[in-house]
């Protein structure tokens, strides 16, 4: 069970690390 | 303090000095694909790498790609070790028959080791078999460490790079990181480790007679005393030697037995000391000259590394003062120095290495975020114990991880030049490049991730069940205790302050939290900043352009470092290390 846990929670953290790097992204000016 | 101290200090100062040029060139010529040492032998393997992986050499990425890679190969290697450990007791080289990790520790090691922070909650000789340790963390070693230089090497580009699109590409900066600069340095130092008493094999433990027996008393439950005469003791083994090398050179850190580069299996010498502490300095160095290289501005690394240079020598003064001054509270017994006496605070020390070289050390690997110890840092006196978590704090941008000091610096080089601006009037420029809104946007959110999370997991530990539960000191040291861990943890150091026992669910999962956030939130925006440079137009030098070239660009850097560590982290460490050195002057400690 906890196996499921700390995968899937890494598998989170990396999908929003993704959506930082997008939000980072559209921050940018004259894109 | 003494002259033979003070020799070895700067012994140690010149010979950094002395390699960073000639490897500051290496680097460059490397990731510049110039011509460079070991082309003939290594260039070959190179291209095949390429070819095997389907990765064209030529093809260059936008910050986008490159991060997005960046964190692919991250979250995959995590991945691989976590089942690694899960998985030991069947894999091969298990010699002890150690069992699969638990779900939360190998979580925690897994992150630890992916991010370079080699946090280590376990004891390496009793908890990881060979496999574990060689496929699985030294493996680690080397690719955190490579990406780490990759980062670096490409927010130079952006800076260096004049109206492009592009940044590198990742997976041939990685390769190459690996490849040519960190791989070929490990097998040599690893031999001359061997040759100094470092073991390296695959035998199971081995069981010896003590000289002299020993009687133990345990307490049982029911309160009666239990005897026991030990007669035996049990030695680890394993291969330590090729991964003692890779955890300095690649500034991770993390050792193969518990007691880390105190151990003489791991750093037998003197001159191994010594050779582990300038390896740990080296690349983070030589990317300086690097720097100054790329840039086309020579004299602009030399004063990124005069900054580094002078934060390291304050910080190694004061270590080394307040520990040779040592406890005052135990001024009734002799403290002074004479030939069976070293005098100051020798607790927590290896008597082969003394107080300048365990002062020296703690210095050095907290400047970097390496994270080796060659002493413990939680016996140290409180304000010598306050300079790695200093150091730390800063960021770790005195020289630094690999990579990740200099990426790190630049950030704090970039708010330097925008303060700059702001007094002068003039719009900020950094190396003929603009300084605008986005950057300083990008470059506040760094420092901002980093600070936050140490501070708000490190109140949340402070004030709960689960976090007060695993301290083994009452008082300011207990919060430094806690302090410590986070920002080891954030600033993707490592090493542990001691005293408390991290390996609980809560620990397991909060640092392992923190250390994700301390490194990927905190390079995403740096590269974010790498790829908005990179497409920006020289601008020539004016008159109204602040020179980043000499000692005033050094001091204003250094005064940005420090007032954004003092402002954000003073009240934190009033109540630890400080509050702490005040009782101890008046006679109370913890």
């Amino acid at each position: 069970m906890r196996d499921i846990v700390f995968l899937l929670g890494t598998i989170v953290f990396f999908v929003l690390g993704l959506a930082y790097l997008k939000g980072c992204d559209r921050l940018r000016p004259e894109k | 303090m003494n002259a033979n101290g003070w020799f070895q200090i700067f012994l140690f100062f010149g010979v950094v000095l002395l390699i960073t040029r000639p490897l500051g060139v290496f680097l460059y010529r490397v990731f510049e694909g110039k011509p460079a040492f070991l082309d003939f032998a290594l260039r070959p393997v190179e291209r095949l790498v390429y070819r095997v992986c389907g990765i064209d050499e030529k093809q260059e990425m936008r910050w986008t790609e490159y991060g997005a890679a960046m964190l692919l190969f991250s979250g995959v290697s995590l991945a691989l070790l976590y089942f690694i450990q899960r998985l030991q007791l069947w894999l091969p080289w298990n010699p002890q028959k150690m069992t699969n990790v638990a779900p939360d520790l190998a979580w925690n090691t897994a992150v630890s080791f992916t991010t370079n922070t080699n946090w280590q909650a376990y004891s390496g000789e009793s908890t990881m078999s060979y496999f574990t340790q060689m496929a699985g963390l030294a493996y680690h070693n080397f690719s955190s460490a490579a990406v780490g230089i990759a980062l670096a090497v490409a927010l130079i580009r952006g800076v260096a790079r004049r109206e492009s699109k592009t940044i590198g590409n990742f997976w041939v900066d990685t390769t190459r990181a690996f490849l040519r600069v960190l791989l070929p340095v490990s097998l040599v130092v690893a031999v001359f480790f061997v040759s100094q008493g470092a073991i390296q094999n695959f035998r199971p433990y081995t069981t010896v007679s003590v000289i002299e027996p020993q009687s133990v008393e345990t307490k049982n439950a029911d309160g009666s005393v239990k005897k026991d005469t030990v007669t035996t003791q049990m030695i680890a083994q394993g291969p330590v030697a090729s991964q003692e090398a890779i955890k300095m050179f690649g500034t991770n850190g993390g050792g193969f037995f518990g007691a880390n580069s105190t151990h003489p299996f791991e750093n037998p010498t003197p001159l191994t000391n010594f050779v582990q502490m300038v390896l740990i300095f080296a690349i983070p160095s030589a990317l300086t000259y690097t720097l100054g290289r790329m840039t086309g501005s020579a004299r602009h690394g030399w004063a990124v590394w005069s900054a580094m240079a002078a934060l390291f020598l304050c910080g190694v003064l004061v270590a080394y003062a307040f520990e040779a001054r040592g406890n005052p509270m135990m001024s009734g017994i002799q403290t002074n120095t004479s030939a069976t006496q070293p005098g100051g605070n020798m607790e927590g020390k290896e008597v082969r290495f003394g107080i300048a070289n365990s002062a020296l050390f703690t210095t050095v690997t907290t400047d970097a975020s390496c994270g080796a110890v060659n002493n413990q840092h939680d016996s140290l006196t409180p304000l010598a114990g306050m300079v790695p978590l200093v150091n730390i704090m800063l960021g770790e941008v005195i020289f630094g991880g690999v990579g990740a000091g200099l990426y790190g610096v630049l950030v704090f080089a970039i708010l330097a030049v925008f303060l700059a601006g702001l007094m002068v009037g003039r719009t900020p420029e950094y190396l003929g490049k603009k300084i605008e809104s986005y950057d300083v946007q990008m470059a506040t959110l760094a420092i901002l991730v980093t600070s936050l999370t140490i501070l708000i997991f490190s109140a949340i530990a402070s004030v709960s069940k689960f976090g007060i539960s695993s301290i083994s000191n009452t008082g300011p040291h207990g919060l430094s205790q806690i302090l410590y861990a986070y920002t080891s943890a954030v600033g993707n150091n490592g090493s542990a302050f001691g005293g408390l026992n991290a390996n609980t669910l809560w620990y397991n999962s909060s640092l392992g939290t923190a250390m994700l956030l301390g490194r990927f939130f905190m390079i995403i925006p740096i590269l974010a900043i790498a790829g908005n440079l990179a497409r920006k137009k020289h601008v020539p030098e004016s008159l109204g352009t602040f020179p980043v070239t000499g000692p005033l660009f050094s001091v204003l850097l250094i005064s940005v470092i420090l007032i954004v560590g003092a402002l954000t982290f003073f009240p934190a460490l009033s109540l630890g290390p400080i509050l702490e050195h005040l009782m101890m002057s008046a006679g109370k400690a913890f």
